[in-house]
């Protein structure tokens, strides 16, 4: 059963694409063709390396979450910096490029100076994904060649366009990560630094200014809803898969098995829906669809 | 002749919104009669305006006039904000008092967003004021509008263009006209840059958008705009308004004051520009206005 996954951001949240992956595999899903953005992206690209799901999770588990931030002296201007995780990935990513990947994958960025999606699927894998996941101001943007590029999801959180061109006549599932239009707006706390005591943070958090940029970070979660809605409305994946996550910040520091395990929980309330899709006469009228353009 | 009756939908953009004057001037002009009004943000400043009768010339003097005192100010009392608007509140509480809905001569819908769930709501009746300062509300800018137990921003958040406002409010056969004020996907992107204070010296002004948390902000600021693009492209995409104007104001910044009538000239030439595409929405109408001439033999 042939299938192209698209793996949209989220953060923290997108721990949940490896228990949809894990429930793929043991499904016997052949993944065809992948594409992802952000936290997506850093899925994908590991998947795409040959690391089965429990290895990924395993992988991401060894990482002590409280080295992510920080910022290395060549890194371009940004709020948290991610240089932990960088040279964390460096070790496992570094060196390898998109020609090493077991299938054919896409990244998505997003290019600040001609406002386009950009779709990275040649070169340097870690430029891409560190690309990939620059959150805007928050991480720093990468650049490739004459591209600024930040966060694929700031235009399109789930990439389900991308991989369906990959792939033309496969069933597309997409997993999206943001919460439906309706559900209670999220601000994003930032991480404390350690050497804040939660007294002043707290202190801190009730000043006018940072309400301020609670009711901008809100708005900006608004906004990112309602492009992932009609991306999804426009893109139409075949099966759209919501992991229950809203509650879980995007840089948060989370348990990872149990992130994923509600990917898992998600996989499973489709399943049905996604079985009907290779009943025979589906099957029949995608391969005569496939002949019909060549 | 018969009435070429047409719906407008009047996008936000901040100062890029005194170009609605000139695309409202210049369809008068050109014997459309509007019938009904969707605004959003600057758009609805403009919308009110003009659904209360003032002329062309009367909109630019209220625009001449808020550049000289400026909009912004922050008070005690108000939700917090970054600049506040001090003086636009005071401006517009004494210029439209206690005016509602009712008093206007054109149907109106002035458009905001919740911001605790994300809708965009229509504000049809009560005080303009209310209205108004709701639907400016740049969030984080300027402070939230407590209204009917909702927390309400700027409408332009999750529709920058409020087309199905404006087609709410005529029956189907009247065309609707959208007017958008921000730049295409695609097209680089202007800096929003931050507004620093015009007390604080240039040399300094420099260095501080030269410090890297500076920077850093204005990535972010970049990228919302982006994200504002594509929400208008996706917007319009499914509203499919029967014509789409667009005034050349993409180069001006949000929070810029700019030369009130030369933004203005901008609507009236962005109309020049459709005409043509817009007469062809009325057949019958474009028939009587130019009369066929019999062909020479």
């Amino acid at each position: 059963m042939d299938i192209s996954l698209a793996l949209g951001g989220g953060g923290s949240k997108g721990n949940a694409h490896i228990g949809v992956l894990r429930r793929l595999d043991q499904h016997g899903f052949n993944i065809r063709a992948i594409a992802g953005t952000s936290f997506g992206a850093l899925v994908s690209a590991f998947y795409a390396l040959g690391y089965p799901p429990d290895e990924i999770e395993a992988t991401f588990t060894s990482f002590d979450q409280n080295k992510i931030f920080g910022h290395a002296p060549e890194d371009e201007p940004s709020f948290m910096g991610i240089a932990g995780g960088a040279e964390w990935l460096e070790i496992r990513l570094g060196g390898k490029t998109f020609a090493d990947l077991k299938i054919p994958c896409v990244l998505t960025a997003v290019d600040l100076n001609t406002g386009k999606e950009m779709l990275l699927s040649e070169g340097n894998l870690l430029d891409a994904v560190l690309a990939s996941a620059a959150i805007p101001g928050i991480f720093p943007a990468r650049r490739i060649g004459d591209m600024e590029l930040v966060d694929g999801g700031t235009l399109d959180p789930v990439p389900v366009a991308p991989v369906r061109a990959l792939a033309p006549n496969l069933p597309v599932v997409a997993v999206a990560l943001n919460a439906p239009m309706g559900e209670p707006a999220q601000s994003w706390s930032l991480p404390r630094p350690k050497y804040v005591p939660q007294s002043i943070a707290d202190r801190l958090s009730k000043m006018r200014y940072a309400q301020a940029i609670d009711v901008v970070l809100r708005s900006v979660d608004i906004m990112n809803r309602a492009v992932s809605e009609y991306r999804l409305e426009v893109d139409k994946p075949e099966i759209l898969i919501r992991p229950a996550v809203s509650d879980v910040d995007t840089l948060e520091q989370v348990s990872i098995s149990e992130i994923a395990k509600r990917g898992e929980k998600a996989f499973d309330d489709v399943l049905p829906e996604l079985m009907s899709l290779f009943a025979w006469h589906k099957r029949l009228a995608r391969t005569l669809n496939s002949w019909s353009q060549p | 002749m018969t009435q070429k009756g047409i719906a407008i939908a009047l996008g936000g953009g901040g100062v890029k919104g005194v170009s609605h004057i000139g695309v409202l001037r210049a369809l008068t002009r050109n014997g459309f009669d509007i019938q009904a009004i969707g605004a959003t943000s600057m758009g609805a400043l403009v919308g009110v305006l003009f659904g209360l009768g003032y002329s062309p010339n009367e909109m630019e003097q209220v625009f001449h006039h808020l550049k000289r005192t400026g909009y912004s100010g922050r008070d005690k009392h108000s939700e917090p904000a970054f600049l506040g608007l001090r003086r636009f509140e005071k401006f517009v509480r004494e210029f439209f008092g206690k005016k509602t809905f009712h008093d206007l001569k054109i149907p109106l819908i002035v458009t905001a967003t919740e911001i605790e769930h994300g809708r965009e709501i229509f504000i049809r009746d009560g005080l303009l004021v209310e209205a108004l300062l709701a639907s400016v509300a740049l969030p984080g800018i300027f402070p939230a509008r407590r209204m009917m137990n909702m927390d309400l921003v700027d409408g332009g958040v999750l529709n920058p263009v409020p087309v199905e406002a404006a087609r709410s409010l005529v029956d189907a056969k009247t065309p609707v006209a959208a007017v958008v004020l921000t730049a295409p996907l695609g097209v680089p992107a202007t800096m929003e840059r931050i507004v620093l204070p015009r007390i604080i010296p240039r040399w300094l002004a420099r260095r501080i958008k030269r410090l890297r948390f500076v920077r850093a902000i204005d990535i972010l600021l970049l990228s919302q705009d982006m994200l504002n693009r594509a929400i208008t492209k996706h917007n319009l995409d499914s509203s499919k308004p029967d014509l789409i104007i667009r005034p050349n104001v993409a180069h001006l910044y949000t929070l810029d004051t700019g030369y009130v009538t030369e933004i203005a000239l901008e609507g009236d030439s962005a109309v020049r520009h459709v005409l043509p595409d817009l007469l062809k929405l009325f057949p019958n109408s474009a028939e009587e206005a130019i009369p066929h001439e019999p062909r020479p033999a």
